[in-house]
Parts: structure tokens; sequence; C-alpha cells
């Protein structure tokens, strides 16, 4: 049960990255406040958390880094869409709302039904 | 950062090499977001350290996140290993006492699994030297009255037969082995030769490295001399020049020309053989009307036949010469595989060994798993709290595996050191002969083995406590604040016992043997052998025609009894005990029906100058013994043993006895002089044999052991060697050596089994004790509270001590028995190894529980003491 509401949050947390990443490059922690002001419930385990999802998605090819100065000058990790990503992007937002309207359809149904 | 570049799995490869850099990136850039989260918290007014605290709290656990950030950059298994591995290094540089005494205890063991492995490995698998070696059969003949001697030479006439009538045998070589002394050479030389005849070479199918091997034309009677060199000859002797073949050089003052040179490592049953030289044997002459038995059969089995096919066949063909010649009424044959020939002596002593070691390496594993489970226990908070943030059962016994990899693959790495210098030993104490190879050696073979046995050691220890650790409820540990939980003290204390026993049985073995060598050293054998000095002459048969050989060795003799010290000088065809006899014939006296050849009575001969039993201290039961009266030609008679009467005279008067002993072409009836005392014959475990004693005047011999009884008989050498010299400068004089040492060297190969058991023996003692310690010294840390509470409550240390050291010894109590009943049954069967000492010995019995309970006391003890140090308010203060 714990697994597959895991995976579920990080399907999520994938979309909301390359969400936040499809407005420019950011750092860990920029991408991070940004998904707080969007959702408080993706990040809620822990923040940290936000990495390993970054590092996989680089290793996918989705995303790529690069250090750079912030606007406070101090070095932080860049991250951007590469263009696999752009299109991952929008596929799995696609993707993500044909399941979640399928869902919530199939839920009214079934509301109504009882 | 790992590169970018190439296919992922190159990627992942680099990765794992780039472990560091990518831990400082994530470092760098999870500090960063920490840092930010503190400021924007410090921003809404919180103090700096409580910003700090919040962020921490906020980002997650740091280490973790970026465990799983290298998880998924790499292909995750390979990392996990390579991360335990880390953990682990970490982990035992943070205790060295514990990984210095499992890596210790593993070196032992897998050091004597190792070494012995590779005398297993040199003398019973590898296959023999020569192609389709293990076709290759020795034939022996046998003899229906002689059945315990198991190999017989055999008569030229008999393998002339064989090899012409055998189906199932492709060829039949003859060879025999003979000492010389090569001239023309920088200096004088003694050659231990093979005589071969021209079946051999080709039989073993190996060609030589420079010239011939010896041919049809070379194995005539009346052929010109060749001689074919061995590698390690040539290189020694000639500087491996390749010239050497077609040069000539002197035997016995008779020319050999050289005519090849054997590759390295070419040998033949003995491994210090020098040269190779012709048979020539006259295959056209009646063999069994003018010889007797002389030579030995090397065969090689047709391809599409079996050994057992061949052994009927041969018994068959036995069987029809039984039939048709009397010389063979009673003989038969025996085939067997070259490669028994060769290890057969040693093959039983060596799988007692290896089964030694393996019981060894055994006793290290069970205390290595009792190391770890004493650790793991220990550990059990922390394991608890890694599965309870998700490291599943798997990931668990992983690390715990991996552990106990790395613990035994450094104690494999230690154990190969241990098992080279041991080697080294080894060689050093063993004769030469014993073994049969030229050198031990770790090899390829010997380390893979060796690394082997350590994986698989590390599997089997780490498996248990792995196991062990992940049974252990997670919630009872948390709770119990990682201590207090019975941790599985059953198996601990079961493999406690286990060690005692296995230990018991290695130290009850070692034991009967030590006594064993012990029976041996001091054996009497019927003859004085403190204070005689032996050597070996040999001559030349071309300048020391028969008469001219009784005319050397009684001067010999005389210069010897007039060296300064000496009290008594004599010569015989060999050595008392150790030596061989001069051969065993048949023999008639008068006044006994004449039986055929086959059903005459059978003695054994030795040829004895006249001062022999004197000097050896063999007491003269009855008449007397050669005197120098006697030299004369022939000469007026036999001395016999007691064994002989005893066997042949029974109910008559020795002395009145006249017989005939078929030795030579003449052999007139010659009375018995006197009856001497009996002497083992052939080895110190040897009983008697009926023997017939000749005078050196009545068969002459061209090769004699002198011997000197002297107040210092060792100091005695170069005068010695030095009054052989003075009559005939040209003489090689050998084996100088005391009587005493001589029957030491052929004790070589038991006083090995006895010190390599004994060392394992000993080793064994030394886990166990440490196993026990370990064990007790566990407990009572286990029992800190306990005890301490107890000592607040007034318990007298004296009775807390004494619970701690009972605990202990019952274990061992209950090993030992078990120990000493395995023992008695296992010990029964190896009966024929003993000597003086019987299976069942109660005094072995009770020493080696006497040093068992003395060595289990004291490990018992050091825990108890510390059990009685313990201070209450500290012991409590614990919780």
């Amino acid at each position: 049960m714990a697994v597959r509401r895991v995976d579920l949050l990080q399907g999520t947390l994938d979309l909301l990255v390359l969400k936040v990443l499809a407005g420019g490059a950011n750092h860990g922690y920029g991408i991070a406040s940004r998904i707080h002001q969007l959702s408080a419930d993706a990040l809620k385990v822990e923040e940290g958390s936000l990495y390993p999802a970054l590092y996989r998605m680089e290793e996918q090819g989705l995303i790529e880094a690069e250090w750079g100065p912030t606007e406070n000058n101090r070095r932080a990790k860049f991250y951007q869409l590469t263009r696999k990503g752009r299109a991952a992007a929008e596929a799995e937002l696609e993707g993500w709302l044909r399941l979640s309207g399928g869902i919530t359809r199939v839920l009214r149904a079934l509301e109504q039904g009882a | 950062m790992a590169p970018r570049r190439g296919p992922r799995w190159l990627r992942r490869l680099a990765a794992l090499f780039t472990w560091s850099a990518r831990e400082h990136d994530m470092d760098q850039e999870m500090g960063f977001h920490v840092d930010a989260l503190a400021r924007e918290y410090e921003q809404r007014g919180m103090t700096p350290a409580d910003a700090r605290q919040a962020a921490a709290r906020r980002f997650g656990d740091v280490r973790r996140l970026k465990e799983r950030g290298h998880d998924v950059r790499t292909s995750a298994t390979m990392e996990n290993i390579i991360r335990d591995l880390r953990h682990a290094v970490r982990g035992l540089v943070h205790s060295p006492g514990f990984s210095l005494a499992v890596v210790l205890t593993l070196a032992i063991g897998i050091g004597a699994n190792t070494a012995i492995f590779s005398v297993v490995d040199q003398l019973l698998l590898r296959p023999l030297p020569y192609p389709g070696g293990d076709r290759i059969l020795t034939v022996n003949e046998t003899f229906r009255d002689l059945p315990n001697v198991a190999e017989h030479s055999v008569s030229p006439a008999n393998w002339l037969d064989w090899q012409h009538e055998s189906r199932t045998l492709q060829s039949l070589a003859a060879w025999r082995t003979a000492t010389y002394t090569l001239t023309g050479i920088a200096a004088p030389a003694r050659v231990n030769a093979q005589l071969v005849s021209s079946e051999f070479f080709p039989l073993l199918g190996v060609e030589p490295l420079l010239g011939r091997v010896v041919q049809d034309a070379d194995d005539k009677p009346n052929a010109p001399q060749v001689l074919v060199l061995g590698y390690d000859f040539w290189q020694q002797h000639f500087g491996g020049d390749r010239g050497v073949v077609g040069r000539t050089v002197q035997i016995s003052d008779r020319p050999y020309q050289i005519v090849g040179v054997m590759p390295a490592g070419f040998r033949f049953v003995h491994q210090d053989t020098d040269v190779w030289s012709a048979f020539r044997l006259d295959r056209a002459i009646p063999w069994r009307e003018r010889a007797g038995r002389f030579i030995n059969v090397v065969a090689r089995l047709r391809a599409d036949a079996t050994l057992d096919q061949s052994r009927a066949e041969m018994d068959t063909i036995a069987a029809r010469l039984a039939a048709s010649y009397e010389f063979n009424k009673k003989s038969g044959v025996l085939l067997s595989s070259l490669r028994e020939t060769l290890t057969g002596q040693v093959a039983t002593s060596l799988l007692i060994l290896y089964a030694a070691v393996g019981v060894l390496l055994s006793i290290a594993c069970f205390n290595v798993v009792n190391l770890l489970l004493a650790r793991s226990a220990s550990r059990r908070r922390e394991i608890a709290i890694r599965s309870s943030l998700g490291a599943g059962a798997a990931a668990i016994v992983q690390q715990q595996v991996i552990e106990s990899l790395l613990l035994a693959v450094t104690g494999g790495l230690l154990g190969v050191a241990i098992a080279r210098f041991s080697l080294d030993a080894l060689m050093a104490f063993a004769p030469p002969d014993l073994l049969r190879v030229p050198e031990l050696a770790v090899d390829w073979r010997v380390l893979g083995y060796a690394v082997g046995l350590s994986l698989l050691s590390g599997l089997l220890v780490g498996v248990v406590p792995a196991a062990v650790a992940v049974r252990q409820s997670i919630v009872a540990a948390l709770r119990a604040g990682g201590r207090g939980v019975a941790h599985s003290p059953r198996i601990r204390q079961g493999l406690v016992v286990c060690q005692v026993a296995m230990t018991v049985i290695l130290l009850c073995g070692a034991g009967l043997l030590a006594r064993t060598m012990l029976a041996l050293n001091g054996a009497d054998n019927g003859v004085n052998k403190h204070d005689v000095l032996t050597m070996e002459v040999a001559l030349p048969g071309a300048r020391y025609p028969e008469e001219r050989r009784v005319i050397f060795y009684e001067e010999a003799v005389a210069s010897l009894r007039a060296l300064p010290g000496v009290i008594d000088a004599a010569a015989a065809n060999s050595l008392a005990v150790v030596g061989s006899p001069r051969g065993g014939t048949i023999f008639h006296r008068v006044g006994t029906e004449k039986k055929s050849l086959s059903e005459s009575p059978i003695a054994t001969i030795r040829v004895v100058t006249p001062g022999y039993f004197r000097t050896l201290r063999i007491p003269v039961v009855r008449g007397r013994e050669f005197v120098a009266a006697d030299d004369t030609t022939p000469t007026p008679g036999f001395v016999v043993n007691q064994a002989f009467v005893k066997k042949h005279l029974q109910n008559v008067d020795p002395l009145s006895v006249s017989m005939s002993v078929w030795m030579r072409a003449e052999n007139p009836y010659m009375p018995i002089l006197g009856v001497v005392g009996d002497v083992a014959e052939g080895s110190v475990r040897s009983e008697a044999q009926p023997t017939i004693f000749y005078n050196l005047r009545g068969l002459t011999e061209n090769s004699m052991t002198l011997m000197v009884r002297a107040d210092r008989a060792e100091a005695l050498a170069r005068p010695a060697v030095e009054a052989i010299r003075r009559i005939d400068p040209n003489l090689a004089v050998t084996k100088v050596r005391t009587f005493e040492s001589a029957v030491a060297e052929s004790l070589a190969r038991e006083r090995l089994n006895a010190m390599v058991v004994g060392s394992f023996a000993l080793s064994a003692l030394l886990l166990s004790s440490l196993g026990l310690y370990g064990l007790l010294a566990f407990l009572v840390t286990e029992r800190t509270k306990e005890l301490g509470i107890r000592i607040a409550l007034g318990a007298r240390l004296a009775r807390l001590a004494a619970s701690v050291v009972g605990g202990g010894l019952r274990l061992v109590m209950i090993g030992a028995v078990i120990g000493v009943v395995v023992s008695l049954a296992l010990l029964r069967s190896a009966d024929t190894l003993l000597f003086g000492v019987t299976a069942y010995d109660p005094a072995t019995y009770a020493g080696v529980l006497a040093v068992l309970m003395g060595v289990a006391a004291l490990a018992s003890y050091l825990p108890a003491r510390r059990a009685t140090k313990v201070q209450p308010l500290e012991a409590l203060r614990q919780e």
C-alpha cells in the first residue's frame, strides 16, 4: 500500500518539477519553493526528497544541470529542461489530466450510483 | 559528476569511480538548499540556531538522501555493495580488536587448508606429467607365501613372457636403479641412475630436449654404453651446454656416450634421478634358471582396455606360467596404476591431514560466527533503526554478508601467506622422496582454491548472524534500547560445544600420534643404536673383482678400529633395522626331505663381517658370532637369528644343523655357528624375520655399510672418512651419519604427520578457547546490569565468578564428552598408524581432558574476573 502511495507521489512530483522548469531554469531551492506555492502536499514528507527525483530525471535525460551564480551571488546548481524534457512535460501533463479526469468521472458516477 | 557521453552502462561504471566527486556535488547542492531554508526561517524571526534546526528538519536526512541520490544515478546494486563495503571497512577499522580476532582466526583456518590442499593437488589431483599418464601401470610379482609384501621385483623371464602374451597392455618396459661414480667431468660425482629398457621412453611418451633417448640398438648386451642426462644434472654439471650430446664420460672406468638430455621436470618415480642408461639385458638367456627377480616393470594400458580387463588377462597369463614353470609356481602378478604406486603411502596420511584441516576450518568458522553474533547483537539498535527507516531484510543481510566477506577475504590473503610459509617448512622437514614432488608452491590453482574457500567461509559465517539479525523483533529491540533481548544464546552455546568436541578429536589424535612417535624413537628393536657412526662405501666393479672387495672392507674395518676412541667397528651389506637385507632365498637342511623349489622354506639373507653383532650389541644367544679366524674361503658356517630357530629349527639343536643356502652357483652344506638375538627387519615398526647371516667371505658385496661404535660417534665422521680415503682416494663415502639419525630419517614421514596434526590440534585448542572466551565475555557484558544489582544486594563475588566459570566449563564438559565418544569411534580405524599405544589409551584421553579443562578454566576466568569488577552504580546508570 505504502509503496503505491510513494509511486503516485513520485509521479506527481516529477510532473510538478517539469512544470516548474518549463517556466525557466531554476536551482533546487527555487524549485522547492515554487512547488510549495503550487501544492503544499507534494513535498510534505521531506523537502530533500526533491533531489533524488532531480537526479533520476537527469539520468533519464529530461533535465540537465549546470553550476552558476544566484541573485545573491552564491553558487547553486541550476536545472533546465532538455528538449526531451519539454516533450515529456506536455505528454505527462496530458496523461495526468486524462487519468485524473477519468478517476474524477468514475468517482462521480459511483457517488451518484450510491 | 559522471561524464555525460557514452552509453549509459559506461556512465554508470564511470560513476562508480567518481563517487566522491558526486558526493561533493550533492553536499554543495543540498547544503545550499538547507542554508537558504535557514535564512528563510531567520527572516521570519527565528534565532539562527532554531532556524538551522528547523531547516534541517524540513529538508530531511541528508545522508540518506545522498544515498538515494547515488542509487538513482548508478546501477543500484553495485552502488549498494560499494556503499556497504565502505561502511564495513569503516566499521571494522573502528573495532580493530574484533577485526583482528576474526581475520587471524580465518587466516589460520584458510592457511592450513590451503597448504594441505596444495599438497593434495600436487600429489592426487594433477595429472601425472606423462601424456595419458593415467594409463601407465606398474607391474609386480606377488607371492602366496609373502602376502604382506606389496612390491616385489620381477624376473626378466616373466617380463618377457608378459610382453609376449598380453593383449591389453600396449607395451611393458623394464627398469631398475643404480648408483654410480661418474668421472670425466670437472669433479667426480655420485649419480643416481635408472637403467631402462628401450621400451621405457616411448612408453612414457616424453620426448628428449636434446639428442635422443635410449633406443633398441642401445639395449643389447654388448652395445656401447649410452647416457641420457636429466635436466638439473645437465645444468649443474655441464652448465646447460647444448654441445654436450656426443661427449663421452666414464662410469666405473668405462666409457659412456651422452646421447640426449631430458626436459626440465622429467622424472620417473624417484625425484633424485640424475641420468638414464640402457638396461642391456640379454633377452635370449633362460632367466628362470640363471637369476631371481631383480627388475621393475612399468606398462601402458591399451587405449581400448580397462584396468580390470588387463588384471584378468594378466592373472590368466600368470596362472599359465605358474603351471609351466617350477620357478613361477607360487607367484602371481599385481597391476596397479602408477599414481597409486607413487602416492599410495602418502595418500592415506594426506587425506587424514586434509580431514583435520577441514575440522580446523570449521572450528575457525564457528568462532567467527560467534564473534559476528556478538557484534551484531551489540549493533541490534543500529539494525533496528535501519529497518524502521525502510531498509529491507535483503539490504540488512547484504550488509552483514559483505562485512563477513570482507573479513574472510582479508583472512584468506593472510592465510595464503601462512600457507606459503608452512609449505616451505613442510619441504624443509619432509625427506626428499616422501612427497615425490620437486616443489610445493602456491600457484594460481591453489590461490583460486584459497579465494574460493575464503568467499565460501565468508558467505557461511555471514548468513547466520544476518538471519538472526533479521529475525529480531524490530519493535522489541527498539523498546529495549538494544539490550536485554534474548539473542540466540543457544546457537552460540551450541557452537562452543561443537568447537570443543572437534578440538578434543584433534587433540586425541595428536596425543596418540605423539605417543606413537615417543614409542618409535624409544623402540629397542634388538640393537643398541646409541654411539654408532655409519657410512656407505661402494666399490667400482672394474677395479674391484670379488676377492679385492673382501680385502678392501677388511682393511677399512681395521683402519676404523685403529682410530682413537673407537670401541668396535664392523661392516654389513646394509644398516640393521632400516636397511634392506641382501635378499631372500631358499635353503635345505641335512636330515629333512628335499622339497621342490617352490615348497622349500625361505629365509632373509644378510651379509656381515666379524664383530658385527658385538658392535651393535646384538646378543649372541648360542654358540658364537663370526671371528677373524673364520676368514677363510669358504667360511666354516652361518649365523642365524632366534626367529629363524623358532620358525625352522623347533626341537632341533641349532648348533648341530648343517644346511645349504641357495645364494651362489655352489652352495655347500655348512653348520650353524651361532644364534643371535632378533632385530627388527625393515623398519622400527617391524618384527624380526627368520634370517641367515653370511660372513662377507662367503658372499661378497660391492657396496657395504660400515659401522663404528665410539664414545663420541659424531665427532668421528671426518677422521673415519679420511681413514677410508687413505685406502683408496677415488671412492665416494656416502650417508655418513649416526645410526640414530638414520633411524630418525626413516621415521621422517611419521614425525611429519605427528607434527602437522599436533600443530592443527594446538591451533584448534587456541581457536576454541578464544571462542569460549568470546562467548563468556559477551555474556558478562550482557549481564552487566544484573550482576551490578546482585553485587549491590551483597552477592558474594566469588560466587558470581564461579557462576560464570561454571557456565563455561559446563559447555566444555558437554563438548569434551561428545569429542571423546567420537574420537573412540574414529581413531579405532587409525590403529595401523599407532605403535606402542592403542586407540583406547586412557592416559592420552586423560591428558587431553586435563589440558582442555586447564585452558577452558583460564578462558572462563578472565571474563569471570571482569564480572566481579562490575561497579553496581555504573551498571545501573547504563539504562
